[in-house]
């Protein structure tokens, strides 16, 4: 097998379009099923020949293509999943954080917190965190007069 | 050239407010540029907000900017520090790195931005050429050929972009998908939702826009650690960078052939700059005097692939106005803004909103100018904005994510929406799949049925039998068999050869 992990995400990919087939044989009108059903055949039928190329080929080194990427700065050899997890886990932090104290208070404890954990100078670090909450609050919440989530708890203790 | 279109569109430059945002979009595009894995894409998605509280055509031109000049900082990164600022640049590494480490960085800067500049210029103005010649046509494309054309764009899109057809097509068709969630107007059913209100109205793109460009690109960064740059080579006063200017006019010959391949590459959906810069620089290399000396540091290597780079833009810029599909894949996000500003993509911008598209080819030229000039005088500085470490640059650019994709509605469950898409973004830029085949996929897809089923309606089932959605049908085939095809009679030869 060519990649382990791009098989798996093809399997991903025919579960969902199954199941969006399913779905779309228990809607009512034909003009609602039709597409539903020939993009998720399609879809599926494209992921099983790319599961099936999966499994024909050699033993070689997957290599992304992605072209938003810049093509030097992919790395030759791919990180492993562990080493995704620490800035994953700061990024899931992040919308969690969002979820439960809101914006406002948020982001600089966050750019702070992230900032002194890759040991960045405390100078920097406070000013990126007064001037980002700054643009923030000026850019989105005076100017565009967009509601900042205020996060679950200041919406508690607000209610 | 209409004239009267022409000249309103010209009026939108009178607005002070337009040349401020089309600097403030060349100052952005610019210092992302520089920083790889950072471009005009991200700085598109974490700004659409912004770009919708303007008027149409200062939102557009600002939009356009964005995605349009960032390669000529990426190019400042190229030729420094043996680092592409943009994927467009990798080729005017071949030779601008090499030149530097001649000591003519200098030279070599000059030499890309004005080429750049120049075929910036010279893209956008035979586009504007060529706007009467097409306007007959675009009014032929009826809404049955209107379905083909999308098919074919995404299907170019898919496998042309990134070496897998298979990769590409799925990756257009999920995207696609996406678009069918929520609400379908033509019957009031609400398909996919599992009873959520949020997904009544469908997944917004902004979330989307952020979470597949924007989160892997910023876990790549706080992967690799450091800043992209840590040594840099010094930038000796402006004399080489006048010497590097008239050099593209010593070379003429090179800036010519270039833009005759890049502009006819620009127009043909799919096909962008990475193509282009790359053939570019081998048919200068074959048609030099000295192919030796390419990869050695020579000018005539930065020339050709930095022509490249600004000159498909006209093309793509055309073909994205005129069929609604984007020329290149940077142009996805732009369809997606002319949409958000509730105009339907597509021949409509070349008949009902004619001086709202010419003003675009415009302001691609004044762009191209102030970019080139921003560049040439301010290249030490701008080359410093690589040293900025990823520990500064990702949170930052983390939080205008969420707030970007916050403010879209005001819905928390766009933060849910821009993570699935983070994690999906990661895993397709893993393993190959086309991220703005997806997003293309998705922002057409709302058009692809509506047409889809108005065409069935009043043509019947052989709505594809006109002559244009023959024809149409018969080029997609052509470019899928070109590959296969080629492959077989070289196989063929080699066999008869041994």
């Amino acid at each position: 097998m060519k990649s382990k992990g791009n098989a798996y995400f093809l399997i991903i990919i025919m579960v969902i379009m199954l199941a969006i087939i399913i779905q779309a044989l228990r809607m009512e009108f034909y003009t609602s099923k039709l597409l539903p059903l020939i993009l998720g055949t399609t879809v599926f039928i494209l992921a099983a020949i790319g599961l099936a190329q999966e499994f024909m080929a050699g033993h070689k080194p997957e290599a992304p293509p992605d072209t938003a990427a810049p093509v030097d700065v992919v790395d030759k050899v791919e990180p492993g999943l562990r080493q995704h997890l620490p800035i994953a886990s700061w990024i899931f932090g992040l919308a969690l954080a969002i979820y439960l104290f809101g914006f406002i208070i948020t982001i600089p404890v966050f750019i702070i917190a992230y900032m002194k954990s890759q040991g960045v100078r405390w100078l920097i670090t406070i000013l990126s965190a007064v001037l980002m909450t700054a643009f923030i609050y000026g850019g989105f919440a005076v100017l565009l007069r967009v509601e900042l989530y205020r996060g679950l708890l200041f919406s508690w203790l607000g209610s | 050239m209409p004239l009267a279109e022409a000249l309103e569109a010209l009026k939108f430059y009178a607005d002070p407010m337009m040349w401020l945002m089309m600097l403030a979009a060349v100052m952005i595009t610019l210092t992302l540029g520089i920083i790889p894995g950072v471009g005009g894409m991200l700085a598109l998605s974490l700004l659409f907000p912004f770009i919708l509280i303007f008027p149409q055509q200062i939102g557009l031109v600002f939009a356009m900017v964005l995605i349009t000049v960032g390669a000529q900082g990426g190019a400042i990164t190229a030729i420094l520090l043996n680092v592409p600022g943009t994927t467009p640049n990798a080729a005017t590494l071949l030779d601008g790195f090499p030149m530097t480490q001649k000591g003519e960085a200098g030279r070599a800067i000059g030499a890309a931005q004005v080429s750049s500049g120049l075929g910036g210029i010279a893209g956008a103005i035979i586009a504007l050429a060529m706007v009467p010649l097409i306007l007959p046509m675009i009014m032929a494309i009826k809404i049955s050929d209107m379905v083909l054309i999308i098919i074919m764009g995404l299907c170019f899109i898919g496998a042309l972009v990134g070496r897998s057809v298979i990769k590409g097509l799925i990756s257009g068709g999920l995207g696609l998908i996406v678009a069918l969630i929520g609400f379908q107007p033509l019957t009031g059913i609400l398909r996919f939702t599992f009873g959520l209100p949020y997904l009544w109205d469908g997944i917004r793109l902004i979330p989307i826009a952020v979470g597949l460009f924007a989160i892997p690109e910023m876990i790549g960064i706080a992967v690799r650690g450091g800043s992209i740059a840590r040594t840099a080579a010094p930038l000796k006063g402006m004399s080489q960078l006048w010497e590097g200017a008239r050099d593209v006019f010593r070379h003429w010959t090179v800036f010519l052939r270039s833009m005759l391949i890049t502009y006819p590459i620009g127009i043909i959906p799919g096909i962008g700059a990475n193509v282009s810069t790359f053939v570019c620089y081998a048919q200068a290399k074959q048609t030099s005097k000295h192919p030796e000396l390419f990869g050695t540091g020579i000018v005539e290597g930065v020339i050709a692939p930095e022509t490249a780079n600004n000159g498909k833009e006209g093309g793509a810029l055309l073909t994205t106005l005129a069929l609604g599909i984007p020329g290149s894949v940077d142009w996805a996000l732009i369809i997606g803004v002319v949409w958000m500003m509730g105009i339907t993509p597509g021949p409509q911008m070349m008949t009902e909103h004619l001086p709202l598209s010419l003003s675009l080819l415009y302001g691609l030229v004044f762009a191209n100018i102030i970019a080139t000039t921003t560049c040439f005088f301010l290249a030490p500085q701008l080359a410093k904005i690589a040293f900025v470490p990823g520990a500064i640059l990702v949170p930052l650019v983390l939080v205008m994510v969420f707030v970007g994709s916050f403010s879209s509605g005001e819905f928390y469950e766009n933060i849910i929406v821009t993570l699935v898409f983070g994690v999906l973004g990661l895993a397709m830029k893993r393993f190959g799949y086309s991220r703005p085949s997806l997003l293309l996929g998705y922002v057409l897809g709302f058009l692809f049925e509506s047409y889809f089923f108005h065409a069935l309606r009043i043509y019947g089932p052989l709505f594809f039998t006109t002559p244009i959605s023959l024809s149409i049908i018969i080029l997609t085939v052509a470019v899928f068999s070109y590959n296969p095809m080629r492959k077989k009679i070289m196989a063929r030869r080699m066999a008869k050869k041994t």
